[in-house]
């Protein structure tokens, strides 16, 4: 069994089995904020013995907080290159995170809401996440750790920048909030890029995924603050807050519109994909991100009554390659993945 | 369609960006998007900030010299900030501060924090906008002949101070 899952466990972190305030559409909110101690070379830079003494340096910071108790610390050098990917399937690390090589660690809660990456970009990047819309609370949540951790450690800081980070589109508060959102709704009626575009403001991004095998794919947008400095965390977080709030009144008045007027064809997409989900053999990434992508539209628009969408968050998650070769326990045969991938898919739904 | 960045290899990945009303639809292929900052990381890219920076030009904004000037802390070249994007530690937001600070008043349309300063530096900072506010409001009570709030305040005063000279 990989030494990763030893520590971590199996089961996607418990923050999904929660849906969270509309969590039709919302999927996560989630803060971090990226700070660096002072007189150390930010981690790029910085050769290994400097990496390893930032490492040593914020290990012994967060093992001295008293909330911080529960963390589990996992050193990368043990990690192999699919177990770091699981973690960064599973939101637990960002993707430069789990790309990036040199000295690096993560500390964990064991509910996943919580992680401490070290040597990422930036020397620590804190980052809360939690399932629907709950952004004020994750803010609320890396603030207070942030609070902690700044109690014992120095960070690099100025008057005049705020906290510096390693680029300079991060520097002032080095927050960066996003929110997630699912918008098949707006897609279907195509008035996605108009939405989009009424809300593209106060300097924020909407960022629609898609791709094969690189991310969460199928109608998935993710808003996040483009600007870093200049307004204050609060200010930051609202702005995301609103344009969030926005995209999830626009999408709730274009689902009602498929409701209303083109109910037939929704419920023939989501028809299929319960049928090809059901039934196939084999389920390539993208294929399966697309029909959870119906499914989960099916479930919110009370097409579908059999799961809940917890069920389907996570599996939108259990889908993903290093979730399938890890959980597997065993090692899996190249070109077998696909199969793997139909039977864990069957498995989460026969269950109900 | 080809990937953007290699211009080798089919894109088979592509995500609309959408800033402040201008759309950019980017197109890779499975390996640049790897290593892509924008797929790679949340975060915007710097290097095309440095070339958004001024437009009208054919060339590069970033003479020979300037790229050559070292930080002398850590010392990476200017020239090797620009390709990566990235500031080798936090002496170089001082060394490089004039040409570091138009372009953070273009990503962020401002140049100075007000954000929440760190709770151990928090002592100097928070002393100092202490002062200044009760000083102020120093004034204010003596001016409006409410002597004894005058004298709170004055002894607050003469507590911080205090409290910076033994530091």
């Amino acid at each position: 069994m990989s030494g990763l899952i030893q520590i971590i466990g199996n089961d996607g972190g418990t923050w999904l089995a929660a849906d969270g305030p509309e969590a039709g559409i919302v999927f996560s909110s989630r803060v971090r904020l990226a700070r660096n101690l002072v007189s150390m070379l930010f981690a790029s830079k910085a050769a290994p013995g400097e990496q390893k003494t930032v490492v040593a340096a914020v290990k012994s910071g967060v093992q001295k907080c008293p909330s911080l108790g529960q963390l589990a610390f996992i050193d990368f050098s043990r990690l192999n290159k699919r177990e770091k990917r699981f973690l960064m399937e599973g939101y637990c690390i960002s993707r430069e995170m789990a790309a990036g090589d040199g000295k690096r660690a993560v500390f964990l809660s064991p509910d996943r809401e919580l992680s401490i990456m070290i040597n990422e970009e930036d020397h620590i990047r804190v980052q809360s996440i939690l399932p629907g819309f709950q952004l004020r609370e994750a803010w609320q949540r890396t603030n207070t750790v942030d609070d902690e951790l700044g109690e014992r450690m120095d960070f690099a800081f100025s008057d005049k920048w705020g906290f510096l980070t390693a680029c300079p589109t991060n520097v002032g508060t080095g927050l960066r909030a996003s929110v997630m959102v699912h918008l098949p709704g707006l897609i279907m009626t195509r008035e996605i890029a108009s939405a989009v575009q009424t809300v593209s403001r106060l300097r924020c991004t909407v960022r629609g995924i898609h791709g094969e095998g690189t991310d969460i794919t199928g109608d998935f947008f993710q808003i996040s603050n483009q600007a870093t400095l200049g307004q204050d965390e609060e200010g930051l977080v609202g702005n995301v807050q609103r344009i969030a709030s926005e995209l999830v009144a626009q999408e709730k008045r274009a689902r009602g519109v498929l409701l209303e007027r083109h109910k037939m064809q929704v419920e023939d997409r989501v028809g299929r994909a319960l049928g090809i989900l059901g039934r196939a053999r084999m389920l390539g990434l993208e294929e399966t991100m697309s029909l959870l992508s119906a499914l989960r539209l099916g479930v919110c628009l009370g097409l579908v009554s059999r799961y809940p969408i917890t069920l389907i968050n996570q599996l939108m998650i259990q889908v993903q390659p290093a979730h399938l070769e890890l959980s597997s326990g065993r090692e899996i045969e190249p070109g077998t993945l696909d199969g793997v991938r139909a039977d864990v898919v069957q498995e989460a739904l026969a269950r109900r | 369609m080809l990937c953007q960045i290699c211009k080798i290899n089919e894109a088979t990945v592509r995500y609309t960006e959408i800033i402040n009303n201008s759309v950019t639809e980017v197109h890779l292929c499975e390996n640049c998007a790897q290593f892509d900052e924008k797929t790679a990381s949340e975060d915007f890219p710097l290097q095309s900030l440095f070339t958004m920076q001024d437009e009208q030009a054919e060339t590069s904004t970033v003479t020979e010299t300037e790229a050559a000037q070292e930080c002398p802390s850590c010392g990476v070249a200017f020239g090797d900030i620009v390709s990566h994007g990235r500031l080798g530690c936090a002496e170089c937001y001082t060394v490089f501060a004039d040409k570091i600070e138009a372009l953070i008043e273009k990503v962020h349309g401002a140049g100075q924090h007000v954000g929440k300063i760190p709770s151990a530096k928090g002592e100097g900072l928070r002393a100092r906008s202490e002062l200044l506010s009760y000083r102020s409001q120093l004034r204010k009570a003596i001016e409006s002949e409410n002597y004894e709030e005058a004298a709170r305040l004055r002894d607050l005063i003469r507590g911080i101070e205090q409290r910076m000279v033994e530091q």
